[in-house]
């Protein structure tokens, strides 16, 4: 891999706010972001995003292609969580095993969006409807979570089953996230041309500062969990670095055998190997209470996610010219 | 009459509620995103989502009326962790 594909993506003046945040907290630093705004951050980059792939997607319409994307992302989704739980089930307790696979099995908005930002910057284009594949990734591994709670696990919670998982499900379907998501996605189909260019100036002029604050937070709060790592171990440690690269390469293979475009197959690649650090955390924690959130969070937030964004990126980027060429 | 102070992560709030209003406890205040030390060391109230962090819920009632919901309260908090802080209260 080139070195010059891995600066041209650090060098993405977001992607060094967030080590910028990193380096505040390393360097204790008062540095601080009071407490509504980086929520402000993160719906307005979902509707930004929402808005902008509903109108790409109004422009190209629904085709057997992008039926077949948004099949692989997925049966992905769907694929992660299964195999990730068996191999953590070698090592760890099933609580957190399913925590932490579900975790791995959906994704982080940020990360996508971190990725797109790339594509643009590189110039490769992608289809619009990638926020569609993203969306319907957040939720399947939630239900394979709870799927594999109701098989292995036993919860304390057993009295209370019916309202839990009816309130499981709903997180799973409607957390903020995927209905901000699907809802600005709706809306850009919806308003077409006429409505992208009346939301344009802050939708999408101010897009990447927005998503630069935003990661200037993320890196504030990963390097606050990056002490926690301490307490879980190597082997945890290990899979946050290489099923990451396992997934996206499945993903590659995938997107390749069913003839999927390059900068499409490097967000699918891209999705599969990022891991949530909202909406799972927030249904495991209340389907599975018993896995320990000091270990799966840090995980996904302090190991997976700056992984991703500093050399998944250009790796898994690298990974598809190699077979796109 | 006794004060109850609850401090538990925000993903638990609607579980506690639903200890509250099997108590009939009607009233409550919450206090979102509060920081502080304890056994998972210090959470901050600047994180990007509610997972990460704690929330505080307090209410006045009878005494029999804690008295009754003890039980649930010391189950939900073995369950889900937090701490509880039970005072005397005086109602001006």
């Amino acid at each position: 891999m080139n070195i010059d594909i891995i600066l041209q993506n650090m060098l993405n003046p977001p992607v060094l706010f967030f080590f910028l945040g990193m380096l505040a907290i390393f360097l204790k630093s008062d540095l601080t972001i009071p407490q509504p705004l980086p929520k402000l951050f993160s719906l307005y980059l979902l509707i930004a995003i929402g808005l902008h792939g509903g109108h790409e997607l109004s422009q190209s319409g629904l085709s057997t292609y992008i039926f077949k994307a948004l099949l692989i992302a997925v049966g992905m989704s769907m694929l992660v969580p299964v195999y990730s739980f068996f191999i953590l089930r070698m090592k760890i307790d099933v609580y957190n095993a399913i925590a932490i696979a579900a975790t791995f099995g959906s994704i982080s908005a940020v990360t996508f969006i971190t990725g797109i930002t790339y594509l643009d910057t590189i110039g490769v284009a992608h289809g619009g409807f990638m926020v569609a594949s993203m969306a319907l990734m957040e939720s399947p591994a939630i239900v394979i979570g709870l799927v594999f709670a109701a098989l292995f696990a036993k919860s304390s919670d057993a009295e209370d089953e019916n309202t839990s998982i009816k309130e499981i499900l709903r997180e799973a379907f409607l957390n903020p996230s995927v209905f901000l998501l699907i809802g600005a996605l709706a809306i850009g189909i919806l308003t077409g041309d006429k409505g992208w260019h009346s939301m344009e100036p802050l939708f999408g002029t101010l897009f990447k500062g927005m998503l630069a604050f935003f990661l200037l937070d993320m890196g504030l709060v990963a390097a606050r969990k990056i002490h926690e790592l301490k307490k879980v171990g190597m082997f945890l440690i290990g899979f946050a670095l290489i099923m990451p690269m396992v997934n996206a390469s499945v993903a590659v293979a995938v997107a390749y055998f069913f003839g999927i475009e390059k900068g499409d197959a490097f967000l699918l690649a891209l999705l599969s190997a990022s891991a949530s650090y909202i909406a799972v955390p927030a249904a495991m924690r209340l389907s599975v209470p018993e896995a320990n959130p000091g270990i799966y969070l840090p995980l996904s937030l302090a190991v997976t996610f700056p992984f991703n964004i500093s050399l998944g990126i250009p790796l898994y980027y690298y990974m598809i010219t190699t077979f796109w060429g | 009459m006794k004060k109850i102070e609850v401090i538990i992560e925000s993903v638990y709030i609607k579980r506690l509620l639903k200890v509250f209003k099997k108590h009939k406890i009607g009233g409550y205040t919450v206090i979102k995103d509060v920081e502080g030390y304890g056994g998972h060391g210090f959470q901050t109230a600047d994180d990007v989502s509610d997972v990460l962090s704690n929330i505080l819920v307090f209410s006045v009632c009878k005494k029999e009326l804690l008295e009754n919901m003890q039980k649930d309260l010391k189950k939900f908090l073995e369950t889900y962790g937090g701490k509880c802080i039970v005072s005397d209260a005086t109602l001006l």
